[in-house]
């Protein structure tokens, strides 16, 4: 049973088409990430699903209930902006409490949602405070806090981590994590920060130019992206990508490479064609005596603390392998290295599309 | 002959505020600290060596027999009401422009016409408006029949003074238009859609958000009308000569002065304004230094 359900869905600016013919389901409870680079319509789509922005092609349904022409307050959700939105003149208390006061809930009932909310985000002590006096993760708090006590069916995030600095960064997405496995809510998340999608999502819609290009799970797809933005933009650093040809025979040439590629690489049987071959920069370990495919002049090594990421040229071409930290890798090396090919993508040279 | 870069830099402040300071002395400190002395004086306006000091004569005077010369302070109330209806309208048109409507900029511009125009020019078009056969009889006729006729601007009946009020709604709304609009461009459209989201009306968005965020701006408005309004002096000099009922408490003190001949009466009159003013802006800054720092965000 799907929960959040969008038709065909279209939108456009004058001519500028927004959204193209979008159309997805999840289930209740999922956590969906609307991943993308700028522009590509993921930020429209999320106001589409509120009815912030109206007038679009196609149906939206919430909880069973479609909510096409619906008033933004009678859809039943609840937004966390980008930044934060909180009313500068109402204290945390106000402002968690503000729709419940338009909405006229009994006082009684408001202050009981809102101590049951200040206690979950750790608001108690801030509560008579007001937004200037928060940090940037306390204000996010508020704001979560503010969705929390109107008890939606969905939850709406507007790229909500990219006001924070790196440490809080990753302190508030444990904490969002955290949240959604206790509360069990259905959630839809906006990022361009393939990071945040990977680590929080449980269904990954990744767009480009108004299009859903794939919808995964996160391990999926990293592991099958359905074409090649897909395969660069998840994946850090960026996939390897070696130009050749595939051959009839299985056999990929180019870049220096001329190898066999293993069954269940492929999706169907292999036909001649020019190719791409995608290869992760762990997908490879430096090669023992003979056994190596190419080697890689190293130009620099970014050492992240757990491994090494070896910036080098293979046969002409940029490449970033990772190795161990014990590695003794200098810039200048010569290092033989053996891609692990049972892990290699195949991309179609013309249309991006893995084979 | 060379200095070194801290004299240097020394004499180019000097320089660039030997100007500035010589005209504010000049034309704004010293004719100042003069009318304090003219105030205390029976100057009479041309001879300078028989004014003789009188000490706080003039200021007495102005509150026993010189009493009727403090009469026009009242009608700044007309125009006080005004500035509040004023502000309301501007607020209002404001509101309904921000919201990125088409042709809302031109709007805008017709509004702040009157503000930019010139004070005769201003005057004259409001003056041919209420003549008695200007425009707004010529309206209302169609409306009431062929025989109504108002004497919108007779200076012997204190409505004229209304006339004169609606005068300086429409002259000076540009001004608060624009101010409270620059206000109002600062709240983020985030905060609107969330309190929509949260099922926030029309109505409660104002009165909620807008309203709290633009307070600070109306009330320094609301203050420098106050002040505006005891100083009220181009309108109704341009359009009834000031005459009858009309006066207000600057004409007034430019008839005592210049007509009158009694520059030292005139002065203490522009004293008493002053402290006015005065208190007027202290008691602002006591409210808005309060508010901020208990309230508002830098």
């Amino acid at each position: 049973m799907s929960f959040l359900k969008l038709e065909n869905v279209s939108k456009s600016f004058g001519t500028f088409k927004a959204l193209d013919d979008v159309s997805f389901e999840a289930p209740a409870g999922a956590f969906v990430v609307l991943l993308g680079p700028s522009g590509c319509g993921k930020s429209t789509l999320l106001r589409l699903i509120t009815g912030l922005t109206e007038d679009h092609d196609g149906e939206i349904y919430i909880n069973e209930r479609r909510v096409t022409d619906m008033d933004p307050k009678d859809r039943k959700v609840a937004m966390v902006f980008q930044s934060y939105a909180l009313y500068p003149h109402l204290s945390v208390r106000k402002n968690i409490s503000f729709g419940m006061e338009i909405n006229r809930v009994p006082r009684a009932e408001r202050d009981r949602r809102v101590a049951e909310a200040a206690r979950a985000l750790q608001l108690e002590p801030l509560l008579n405070r007001l937004p200037v006096q928060l940090s940037g993760g306390q204000r996010q708090r508020v704001a979560i806090g503010r969705c929390l006590v109107r008890e939606p069916d969905l939850f709406l995030f507007d790229e909500p981590l990219s006001n924070l600095d790196a440490k809080l960064r990753h302190d508030t997405r444990v904490e969002l994590k955290h949240l959604h496995q206790r509360l069990k809510a259905t959630t839809v998340y906006v990022t361009h920060d393939q990071h945040e999608a990977m680590t929080l999502a449980t269904q990954v819609v990744l767009m480009q130019d108004g299009r859903i290009v794939q919808i995964a799970s996160p391990m999926e797809l990293y592991a099958r992206p359905v074409n090649r933005f897909a395969a660069t933009f998840i994946g850090s650093p960026a996939i390897n990508l070696i130009k050749g040809a595939l051959g009839a025979d299985g056999r990929f040439v180019g870049g220096g490479l001329d190898v066999a590629i293993p069954a269940g690489v492929l999706d169907g049987p292999a036909a001649a064609r020019p190719a791409e071959l995608g290869l992760r920069s762990e997908s490879v370990r430096i090669a023992r005596d003979s056994d190596a495919h190419q080697t890689i002049a190293v130009d620099y090594i970014e050492p992240t603390g757990a491994d090494l990421y070896v910036n080098g040229k293979v046969a002409g071409q940029d490449v970033v392998v990772r190795v161990e930290r014990t590695e003794k890798v200098r810039p200048g090396d010569h290092l033989p290295i053996r891609w692990q090919l049972d892990q290699a993508l195949l991309f179609d040279a013309d249309t991006g599309v893995r084979l | 002959m060379t200095f070194n870069a801290a004299v240097q830099r020394r004499l180019t402040i000097f320089a660039f505020l030997l100007v500035p300071v010589t005209f504010l002395v000049v034309l704004n400190i010293y004719p100042v600290l003069q009318l304090f002395w003219i105030s205390l004086t029976d100057f009479n306006s041309i001879n300078w060596r028989r004014a003789e000091f009188v000490g706080l004569r003039n200021f007495i005077d102005l509150f026993t027999f010189d009493r009727d010369l403090l009469v026009p302070m009242t009608r700044s109330l007309y125009y006080l009401g005004g500035s509040v209806v004023q502000l309301i309208l501007a607020t209002w048109f404001a509101v309904v422009l921000n919201q990125k409507l088409p042709g809302s900029r031109m709007f805008r511009t017709i509004l702040f016409i009157p503000f930019v125009l010139n004070a005769v020019a201003a005057g004259l078009i409001f003056k041919n408006f209420l003549e008695l056969n200007g425009a707004a009889n010529d309206i209302l006729q169609l409306f009431f029949g062929e025989d109504f006729k108002v004497t919108w601007l007779d200076s012997s009946k204190p409505y004229s003074n209304l006339s004169l009020a609606a005068a300086s709604v429409w002259r000076y709304l540009g001004f608060n238009l624009v101010v409270t609009f620059g206000a109002l461009q600062a709240i983020p459209q985030d905060q609107y859609d969330a309190a929509r989201l949260e099922g926030a009306n029309q109505w409660q968005q104002f009165w909620r958000i807008t309203f709290p965020s633009i307070r600070l701006v109306l009330l320094l408005q609301f203050m420098l009308s106050l002040v505006g309004s005891l100083e009220v002096f181009e309108v109704p000099m341009l359009i009834t000569r000031g005459a009858g009922e009309t006066s207000t408490f600057a004409i007034t003190m430019i008839e005592t002065g210049f007509q009158n001949r009694r520059a030292g009466t005139a002065a203490a009159m522009a004293v008493l304004m002053l402290a006015v003013v005065v208190i007027v802006f202290i008691i602002t800054r006591l409210i808005n230094s309060s508010r901020t720092a208990m309230k508002e965000p830098l």
